[in-house]
């Protein structure tokens, strides 16, 4: 079985699904990939979007969700971001 | 009569150095933590950093109270004593006090994911009025701060419980080690021995802290 994912893995798990496909991708894509319930998945969106991680794009009628600078920043220092939380126990849910 | 610590005389100078590599030490996981949090906006981080910064901020304190006036006792064992010292010395030392409890219930607050302003203003509120209301308030502070570092292990030890890590294990370990000091420095008031003990077991808690962050950078 999987270990839990903490939030900032999710985070990651997200913004790497968006970063595959070229960086913009439909909401229902990021549903099946990243593994999560559709109002998990919203709240994740919401947060993503405050933190300006990612943002709201156009394609025809549908709604697509870009990755930012800052969302890819998040995606290159995960490393640390991920191994400083886990050593002072600050990844937690 | 409040002592705060005995300082003996041979030991100045290594307690300035001691004083100086902890506000280094403190700063740079303060750095570390801010920079955590611009990239990845996680809360706990940003208090985290914050708790470091303000403890940093109070060794700088000691240091410079340490400095000017412990620079020209010539006693075989120095003293800092509440009641004679001027007012600005007063407010400097009260400031360190402040600064490491505010700083240390920070980094208990950091480890809650609710309510914490409510956690940090009730902690606050309580440490702050006790060490006011004591007759020994350099005693009640580190009694208080020995309590809060104490919590910070056992946080650590669960932690290390939970996930049995390397970088946990050492987490632990780290602020057991600032536990015990500061336990020291309650002990040092009345033998200066404690001093000397409780700078060195607070500087291998700070050398395990900063080898984790090392060891992060490395594989960052």
């Amino acid at each position: 079985m999987d270990k839990k994912r903490n939030r900032l893995e999710i985070i990651k798990d997200i913004l790497e699904v968006i970063r595959q496909k070229n960086g913009r991708i439909k909401p229902t894509h990021i549903l099946y990939k990243s593994n999560l319930s559709y109002q998990m998945m919203d709240e994740y969106l919401s947060e993503l979007l405050t933190k300006n991680f990612i943002k709201e794009g156009k394609l025809g009628k549908g709604k697509t969700y870009l990755i930012t600078d800052k969302g890819i920043n998040y995606l290159n220092q995960y490393r640390l971001i991920s191994e400083f939380t886990e050593s002072f126990g600050l990844n937690d849910d | 009569m409040t002592h705060l610590y005995l300082v003996p005389h041979w030991f100045f100078i290594y307690s300035i150095i001691f004083e100086a590599i902890f506000a280094i030490a403190s700063g740079l996981i303060s750095y570390f933590s801010f920079k955590v949090y611009n990239l990845s906006k996680q809360k706990e981080s940003k208090w985290f950093g914050a708790g470091f910064f303000l403890i940093s901020v109070s060794y700088v304190i000691w240091l410079i109270i340490n400095l000017c006036l412990l620079r020209d006792n010539t006693q075989a064992v120095g003293s800092i004593n509440l009641e004679q010292i001027v007012f600005w010395w007063t407010f400097a030392i009260y400031s360190h006090l402040i600064l490491f409890v505010t700083g240390v219930i920070t980094l208990i607050c950091s480890h809650f994911k609710k309510n914490k302003l409510k956690l940090f203003a009730l902690l606050e509120v309580i440490s702050l009025v006790s060490i006011y209301l004591s007759c020994n308030k350099g005693l009640s502070f580190y009694v208080i701060s020995s309590i809060f570092l104490a919590y910070l292990a056992i946080i650590y030890f669960l932690q290390y419980l939970k996930k049995r890590k390397f970088n946990s294990f050492l987490s632990m370990i780290a602020f057991i080690l600032l536990f015990i000091s500061h336990v020291q420095f309650i002990l040092a008031s009345n033998n200066y021995l404690y001093y000397v003990f409780g700078h060195i077991v607070e500087f291998m808690g700070y050398l395990l802290l900063i080898s984790q962050l090392i060891i992060i950078l490395k594989h960052g």
